[in-house]
């Protein structure tokens, strides 16, 4: 429980030192960290390694770098030892730029898995009417021995690895999924309510076939025979006999499907008898042009579209 | 001058229409059997009814033989009845001395309209050849002189259900009928209701008196009849249509025709004749005029084909005693059945 309060304790201080650090770095305006590029890699880091820091640091005038204050080179943290600096600056009117490159060096010899730091530096500037500083906070990294102590079993050396996370591509891949389905749904439709073709299932309906067969017509006397005649073939074979005007309300009790066109299945029957019964002249074109327009209908009513 | 055909249709039809309102007025549930003897009065031709007892023919004729106008005469078919009780009938007179009297086939002479042979096949075949000689000639010798009787439609009828003491007409008697017409009992419940409850119903005698008389001219039927028969064309599709029904019934196996219970190759001894299909399109004309057509539809056909064909089929002896059944079974096929346009023919 003790243990407990100690680390606890150590958390808070920790995050009192950060808070701090962001609350001091916040105060100055004079001086801005620009940026700060890391070693790309944080794990696997062994000794003799050398990680380096650099940091674009813009000072405001009058204030500027104080060099006689900045880390020494050679001065060892926890085993990790500074080996170089080197600060290049650009001024401009309102102030100077530095380049700073900071180079470590690990010399940990420890032969477990740990984890050392690059540490956070300080860097104090001149030249103004106030005493200030830039803090550059400390860098974490995961140091790997070169070989365990003495014979032990691998595994004891082992740190559990993460895989890699991956991008989630579920979402596309439903959206893909989808959008194919209606493509392929709306092909097929397009297909089913314009090919005249039997390859398709329900397609070979009596209507599909007296549309296929009007379409191969002559526009002439005869055509029109014929094309009535189709007609009327469709019309009895999907009643299951004849059928005859007087008859169209048990037929479309049956076929409900056709009820939309009864108007014009009532006109198609008077036609129908102007042409084969009444001999009234009609423009067999004309006729024909409507028979195929009605068949197309029908069609496309027993096919449910 | 005689008025120009238009009108001498259109007149003679609001006749017609008006004799099957007057005749609907006093008879309930018999739309198509009214419009069907409406159809044979203008095609001049014979008809046979068929039905039961008591169900409103004798009141039907009645109420048509008001309409047309002209005589009315009326014999009942008994076993014992002889061809001489049509032409004529002896009694004793006031003095004491026999007496002969025109018997009901004569006595009305050529203002005979309608002749009413109530249930025929108890009659003896030897009045059958009687009354079917006249039916075919419309005249008679007797009392050694001719009778003409130019008008006379010939109402028969003749009940199915009994069989005992009567001969059944042969298939040739049958065929001098253009139409055999069944009456049968109203379905609709209301319709037998009002038949029960409606006392107006109960005195056919005063029911028939509420039709109005001479709605048509009963000795002009003949002349429009044939204006009427000019009037009405057809196509050569519908031709080779009615060319195909007759044709269906001599030989249904040829045209596709099945029943469900019988085998139709054994079923049909005889089709129809060439008599019956000429007046099948007699009758056919007449109904696409009352349609107000001038040209003949395959429904003016499909109008009078059972009651014109049925009665004129010769079926195996083994059917027989289904005859009615299996007659609107077989017509009803050969309707569903023979396209027109025929297929065939059409290409």
């Amino acid at each position: 429980m003790k243990n407990f309060k100690t680390k606890c304790y150590v958390l808070l201080g920790m995050f009192a030192i950060f808070n701090g650090a962001i609350a001091q770095e916040s105060k100055i305006s004079e001086a801005k960290i620009i940026s700060v590029i890391n070693p790309l890699q944080s794990h696997n880091i062994q000794v003799g390694d050398v990680l380096s820091r650099k940091i674009i640091l813009d000072v405001k005038a009058p204030y500027q770098l104080s060099l006689q204050t900045l880390p020494m080179k050679g001065v060892r943290h926890d085993d990790v030892e500074l080996s170089q600096i080197s600060i290049t600056q650009s001024a401009s009117k309102e102030g100077i730029q530095y380049n700073i490159d900071l180079r470590y060096q690990v010399f940990s010899a420890v032969f477990v898995p740990s984890v050392l730091q690059l540490p956070a530096e300080k860097f104090a500037l001149t030249g103004g009417p106030q005493a200030l500083s830039v803090n550059l906070p400390a860098w974490k990294f995961w140091f790997s021995s070169l070989a365990p102590k003495g014979m032990t079993k691998a595994r004891e050396n082992m740190h559990m690895q993460f895989k890699p996370t991956q991008i989630d591509l579920q979402q596309h891949k439903n959206k893909l999924i989808v959008f194919t389905g209606i493509l392929m749904v709306g092909l097929l439709g397009l297909v089913y309510i314009n090919a005249d073709k039997r390859w398709l299932p329900f397609m070979n309906g009596a209507f599909a076939k007296a549309h296929r067969k009007l379409k191969k017509l002559p526009k002439n006397a005869e055509g029109e025979k014929q094309a009535l005649s189709d007609m009327h073939q469709a019309f009895n074979q999907l009643h299951g006999s004849n059928l005859f005007a007087n008859e169209l309300n048990s037929f479309l009790t049956k076929h409900p499907a056709f009820v939309k066109l009864t108007k014009e299945i009532e006109a198609f029957f008077e036609q129908s008898n102007q042409a084969l019964f009444a001999q009234k002249t009609q423009s067999s074109e004309q006729l024909m042009a409507d028979l195929m327009v009605l068949s197309r209908r029908l069609r496309d009513c027993e096919r449910g579209v | 001058m005689s008025p120009p055909l238009d009108h001498q249709l259109t007149d003679w039809r609001n006749h017609a229409l008006k004799l099957e309102n007057e005749v609907k007025k006093v008879i309930v549930g018999q739309d198509k059997a009214i419009r069907l003897m409406n159809i044979a009065i203008f095609a001049r031709g014979h008809v046979l009814l068929e039905g039961g007892v008591g169900v409103g023919k004798t009141t039907l004729l009645q109420s048509i033989a008001r309409c047309i106008g002209g005589a009315y005469e009326r014999i009942e078919g008994t076993v014992d009845l002889m061809p001489n009780d049509l032409i004529y009938h002896t009694y004793l007179g006031e003095d004491g001395r026999p007496k002969i009297d025109e018997g009901p086939l004569l006595r009305a002479g050529e203002n005979l309209s309608v002749f009413f042979f109530n249930e025929i096949n108890r009659a003896r075949p030897q009045v059958h050849a009687l009354m079917l000689r006249v039916m075919a000639e419309r005249h008679i010798s007797a009392f050694k002189k001719e009778y003409r009787l130019p008008h006379m439609v010939v109402f028969a009828d003749r009940n199915q259900v009994e069989k005992n003491e009567t001969f059944e007409i042969p298939s040739a008697a049958r065929d001098r009928f253009m139409m055999e017409i069944p009456i049968e009992i109203p379905e609709d419940r209301e319709l037998r209701k009002s038949l029960m409850f409606n006392v107006k119903f109960q005195h056919a005698e005063n029911l028939t008196k509420q039709v109005e008389s001479n709605v048509l001219q009963f000795d002009q039927l003949n002349q429009f009849s044939d204006t009427l028969q000019s009037h009405i064309k057809s196509s050569p599709t519908l031709e080779d249509y009615a060319i195909d029904l007759w044709e269906s019934t001599q030989s249904p196996a040829k045209f596709g025709i099945k029943m469900d219970s019988v085998d139709v190759n054994r079923l049909v001894h005889t089709g129809a004749s060439p008599r019956g299909m000429g007046m099948l399109l007699k009758a056919a004309r007449v109904n696409a005029w009352l349609m107000n057509r001038d040209s003949l539809y395959p429904e003016d056909i499909h109008a009078v084909f059972h009651e014109l064909i049925a009665h004129r089929l010769v079926f195996n002896s083994m059917y027989e005693n289904r005859r009615t059944q299996l007659a609107r079974e077989f017509t009803t096929q050969i309707l569903n059945t023979v396209a027109v346009p025929a297929q065939a023919k059409a290409a």
